[in-house]
C-alpha cells in the first residue's frame, strides 16, 4: 500500500466539522478493498477455533452495566505506606487513600448463557470502579492480591496494575516486572499533576489493567480493567457548573464510560483465550463486559468515553443512524476543538470520549452501534469495511422520555496543544517494529527486563521515528508516562484539523507505515516501556525498556532503579 | 521420576501400546504413519489438551511418545523449537544448555525440557541423540522428531502462527504447567536465568510466607 492511500485508510470516517459524507466515500468506499492484511487462506479464521462456542445468543438482552465511583477509605492504612519507595511523596501527600482486592468471582456475561464465568476483579467487580480524580488532589490505590494460587486457567494469579497514559513515577507505573503474588500487596501513588506543570498536559479518560510480563494479555481478558477519570475546573463533570470557566460537558448519569472487550467462551461457559501469537479475536462483543448490551437515553446530549480494551481487536464505529460523533478528546485528551465524526477508529487501548446528541429521537427510537472494520484474524484487519447498517453489532441505544433540562454544552474550544519545542531536542531515535523467528521484535531484539534499551536525559525532548516493518500486520504502539505528538505521518504532517492532531499515547501503524513523534521526559526519574498494545504482541515479546537519567550522567542504572516496588506482605482489612 | 529409565516406563514407552489397544483398527507398525487417524481415535483430555496437537513422536532415545499426554501432561515444560542444521545460526540449544543447568534436581523431576525439530526429514532419532549428547541433555530434556505432516501440525499451533515461517519459529520458547493450563511465551535466546526464573512463575505456590518479599 502506498503512503498515501494508508494514510487516506486512517482517515476515513474522520471528517473534519463542515466536511460532508459525500467526501468520505470518495476517499474510501463503501466495500473498497484498501487492506493488504489478508493472510493465506489456508490458515485457520479466529470464528473456526473449536474452543470458542457458540450459545446462539440473542443481541441486545442485558443492559449496560455502569461501573459504581470508587469510595475512598477513611481509615488509615496498616502498615502505612513507605514513604520511601515514592518519589516525591512529600511533595503530593495523598488527599484520598482507596483499596482494591484482586480476586476472583463468578460473572454473568449474559442473562441468555446456562451459566455463570469465572472473572477476575477489583473489589469484585469487573470492569473494576471508575476512579474520579481531581487535578491537585493526589491519591493513593493499595491493591491486595488474593487472586486463587491454585487457579487453573490461561492467566496467572501474579498481577501489576498499570495506570495507562497517566503521569506517574515508575514505581506507580505497574511496570511488567514488578508484580505482586498472592498474599502480598502494592501501593500505587497517583500525584495527579499535569506533565512539567503545565495545566495545557491535563489529562481526562484513562484507564487502569494489568501489566504482568508475560501474562497481560491474559490477566486484561480475564477482567482487570477499570477506569480512571481525571477532572480539573474546566472539565468539573457538572453539567450544571455555574463557573463561567466550566465547559458543562454532559455529566453525571449523561457520562457514561465504555470498555469494549471481545470474548469466546468454551463449552465449560469459561472464557477462552488461544495460543495464536498472531493475537486473538472473540465470538462476542462486549461492553462493561456485557454481552452485546442495551443503553436507555434521554432525548438529549450523551458523553461516551469509548475505550478499546483488547485483547486484540480493532474497530471502527459507527450509528446505523445519520448521526455523527462529535469527538471532544482522543487518548484522554481534550483535542483543541470539537472534531466532527461519522466514524471512529479504535485500536487496543485507544480511547475517544465523544458527544452523541439523541435530542432528534422520539421515545421509543433505538440505535444500534456497530463495528464497520473487518477482521478476521489477530494480527490486524483485511483493510475492507462493512457498509454501513451491515457492521457487526456492538450495542443498542434505546430512547426513553426526557426527565429533565440538558443544561450540557459542547464548547467550541477546548484544550489548546502545549507547544512543540524542538530546541530542547537532545536526541532522535528510531525504532523499528517487526517479527521474526516466531516472535515479535523491536529494533530486532524481544523484551529482556534487565537490558535498557533507551536512555533519556531528564527534562529533555526526543525526537522517535517508528517503523512497521512488517508486510502483513498492524501494531498499536503505546508509550508510557509522557504522550507525545505527530510530527509526521508518512512523511507528510498532520492538518490541524485531523482528529490526530492531539496528544497521544497510543498509534497504530500498519504494514510499511513510519511516523515521526515529538516527546518531552520530565518530573520523575526511572524505567517504563514501550510496547506494542495488542497485547499478544506485547506478551510474545514486543516492548522494549526506556529510563529517564539525571541530565549529564552517564549510564546510572544502580541508582535510577532505586527507589523500587518490593512486593509487601499482606491481607485486607475486614471489609474488603 | 529419578531415571530416565523410569520416565520412560511411566509414560513415554507404554503408553503408545495403551493407546494402540483402544484403536482397534490401527496395528503397531502403523502407529507413525496413521497419527491422524490415531489422534481421531484417542480422545486427548487434560486442561491443557486444546493448546497441543497429540501426535506421535520419536524421541532422541527411540521411543514413540504421544507428544500431549506423554511429554507434556502432568507436567511443568518449556517447548522450543530447533534442528541440528540451523543451531549454528540459532543457537537456541546452547542456550537451553544453560537453563537446563539452572533447573537443576528439578529436571525430570515433574519439570522438563522438549525440544521439536523443524527438520524431521534429517533430525532422525539417532541423529538427536547424539545431538543431545553433545549439548549434555540430562534426562528430563527429550527432543522429538516424527512425520514431517505431525511436526508441522506442532510448528503451527505452538511456534509460528499465520504461515510468517521466517527463521523457523527457533526463537519462540513456550513455557506452562498443564495441570494448571498456563502457558505463556518468551524469547529463547533470552538470557538463561530469564528462562529459568519463568519455569517458577507458573508454579503452583499456596504459601506467600515461603516466597521472598
Ligand atoms: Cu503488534
Amino acid at each position: 500500500m502506498t503512503n498515501t492511500s494508508r494514510r487516506n485508510m486512517l482517515k476515513l470516517g474522520l471528517l473534519t466539522a463542515g466536511a460532508s459524507v459525500a467526501t468520505a466515500q470518495q476517499v474510501f468506499g463503501a466495500g473498497e478493498l484498501v487492506g493488504n492484511l489478508c493472510t493465506p487462506s489456508d490458515l485457520p479464521l479466529a470464528e473456526d477455533d473449536p474452543g470458542s462456542h457458540d450459545f446462539n445468543l440473542s443481541h441486545f438482552v442485558d443492559p449496560l452495566p455502569i461501573m459504581p465511583i470508587a469510595e475512598p477509605i477513611n481509615f488509615p492504612l496498616d502498615p502505612p505506606i513507605d514513604p520511601a519507595r515514592h518519589q516525591r511523596y512529600s511533595e503530593f501527600l495523598p488527599q484520598k487513600t482507596y483499596i482494591q482486592v484482586l480476586r476472583e468471582f463468578d460473572h454473568q456475561y449474559h442473562s441468555g448463557l446456562p451459566f455463570t464465568t469465572k472473572v477476575w476483579g477489583f473489589n469484585s467487580i469487573v470492569p473494576g470502579e471508575t476512579f474520579h480524580a481531581h487535578y491537585g488532589e493526589p491519591l493513593l490505590i493499595r491493591r491486595y492480591n488474593q487472586l486463587p494460587p491454585d487457579h487453573v486457567g490461561f492467566a496467572l494469579p501474579s498481577f501489576t496494575t498499570h495506570l495507562h497514559n497517566l503521569h506517574q513515577a515508575s514505581e506507580s507505573d505497574g511496570m511488567p516486572w514488578d508484580w505482586v503474588d498472592n498474599g502480598y500487596f502494592w501501593d500505587y501513588h497517583h500525584v495527579n499533576a499535569p506533565a512539567g506543570g503545565d495545566p495545557l498536559e491535563k489529562q481526562t479518560t484513562q484507564w487502569y489493567h494489568d501489566h504482568r510480563m508475560d501474562f497481560t494479555a491474559t490477566n486484561v481478558y480475564m477482567g482487570l480493567t477499570g477506569f480512571y477519570l481525571l477532572f480539573d475546573k474546566k472539565d468539573s463533570g457538572n453539567e450544571n457548573d455555574p463557573s463561567p470557566d466550566a465547559f458543562r460537558l454532559p455529566s453525571g448519569k449523561y457520562d457514561v464510560p465504555m470498555i469494549l472487550h471481545d470474548i469466546s467462551l468454551g463449552e465449560d461457559g469459561q472464557l477462552y483465550l488461544s495460543q495464536d501469537t498472531n493475537g486473538f479475536l472473540g465470538r462476542y462483543y462486549t461492553v462493561n463486559r456485557k454481552i452485546t448490551p442495551f443503553l436507555e437515553v434521554e432525548p438529549r446530549k450523551y458523553r461516551f468515553r469509548f475505550l478499546n480494551g483488547g485483547p486484540s481487536r480493532f474497530y471502527e464505529l459507527g450509528l446505523r443512524s445519520d448521526q455523527f460523533f462529535t469527538v471532544i478528546a482522543n487518548d484522554g485528551n481534550l483535542l483543541p476543538k470539537p472534531v466532527s465524526a461519522e466514524t471512529i477508529k479504535l485500536s487496543v487501548a485507544q480511547r475517544f470520549d465523544v458527544i452523541v446528541d439523541f435530542s432528534q429521537y422520539q421515545p421509543g427510537a433505538s440505535i444500534v452501534l456497530e463495528n464497520l472494520m473487518e477482521q478476521i484474524r489477530g494480527e490486524g484487519p483485511t483493510g475492507r469495511k462493512f457498509p454501513k447498517g451491515e457492521g457487526e453489532q456492538v450495542m443498542e441505544f434505546r430512547v426513553v422520555p426526557l426527565t429533565g433540562p440538558d443544561n450540557s454544552r459542547v464548547p467550541d474550544k477546548l484544550r489548546a496543544l502545549p507547544k512543540i519545542d524542538l530546541n530542547k531536542v537532545k536526541k532522535e531515535r528510531l525504532v523499528k517494529l517487526d517479527y521474526f523467528g516466531g516472535i515479535w521484535t523491536i529494533n530486532g531484539k524481544g523484551f529482556d527486563m534487565d537490558r535498557i534499551d533507551m536512555e533519556i536525559e531528564q527534562g529533555s525532548a526526543e525526537i522517535w521515528t517508528i517503523r512497521n516493518g512488517g508486510t502483513r500486520w498492524e501494531h498499536p504502539v503505546h508509550i508510557h508516562f509522557e504522550e507525545f505528538q505527530i510530527l509526521e505521518f508518512n512523511g507528510k504532517p498532520l492538518k490541524k484539523s485531523d482528529v490526530d492532531h492531539s496528544r497521544k499515547d497510543v498509534l497504530t501503524l500498519g504494514p510499511g507505515d513510519e511516523v515521526k513523534l515529538f516527546f518531552h521526559f520530565r518530573d520523575f526519574l526511572g524505567c517504563h516501556v514501550m510496547h506494542c498494545h495488542n497485547v499478544v504482541h506485547e506478551d510474545h515479546t514486543m516492548m522494549v525498556r526506556w529510563c529517564i537519567v539525571p541530565p549529564k550522567h552517564g549510564p546510572v542504572l544502580g541508582a535510577i532503579i532505586d527507589p523500587r516496588p518490593v512486593m509487601r506482605l499482606g491481607t485486607p482489612p475486614a471489609g474488603f | 521420576m529419578k531415571s530416565r529409565r523410569q520416565f520412560l516406563t511411566a509414560s513415554a514407552a507404554v503408553l503408545p501400546a495403551l493407546a494402540l489397544s483402544a484403536c482397534a483398527s490401527t496395528g503397531a507398525g502403523k502407529l507413525i504413519a496413521a497419527s491422524a487417524e490415531s489422534q481421531s481415535c484417542k480422545k486427548p483430555g487434560g486442561p491443557s489438551a486444546k493448546y497441543f496437537p497429540n501426535v506421535v513422536v520419536m524421541t532422541h532415545t527411540g521411543r514413540k511418545a504421544w507428544f500431549y499426554d506423554d511429554l507434556i501432561k502432568g507436567k511443568l515444560v518449556g517447548i522450543n523449537f530447533m534442528s541440528v542444521k540451523s543451531e549454528e545460526q540459532f543457537p537456541v540449544t546452547q542456550n537451553l544448555a544453560k537453563v537446563q543447568e539452572l533447573v537443576g534436581d528439578k529436571l525430570g523431576q515433574g519439570t522438563f525440557m522438549v525440544s521439536i525439530t523443524t527438520d524431521p526429514e534429517h533430525d532422525t532419532p539417532a541423529v538427536l541423540e547424539e545431538f543431545a549428547k553433545k549439548h549434555g541433555a540430562k534426562d528430563g530434556w527429550i527432543f522429538v522428531t516424527g512425520k514431517p505432516s505431525d511436526m508441522q501440525a506442532l510448528y503451527h499451533k505452538l511456534g509460528a502462527h499465520g504461515g510468517h515461517a521466517e527463521a523457523g519459529g527457533h526463537h519462540v520458547w513456550r513455557y506452562g504447567n498443564e495441570p494448571y493450563a498456563r502457558w505463556a511465551a518468551a524469547h529463547a535466546m533470552a538470557k538463561p536465568h530469564q528462562l529459568a526464573q519463568r519455569l517458577s512463575w507458573v508454579e503452583v505456590n499456596k504459601d506467600p510466607n515461603s516466597k521472598k518479599a
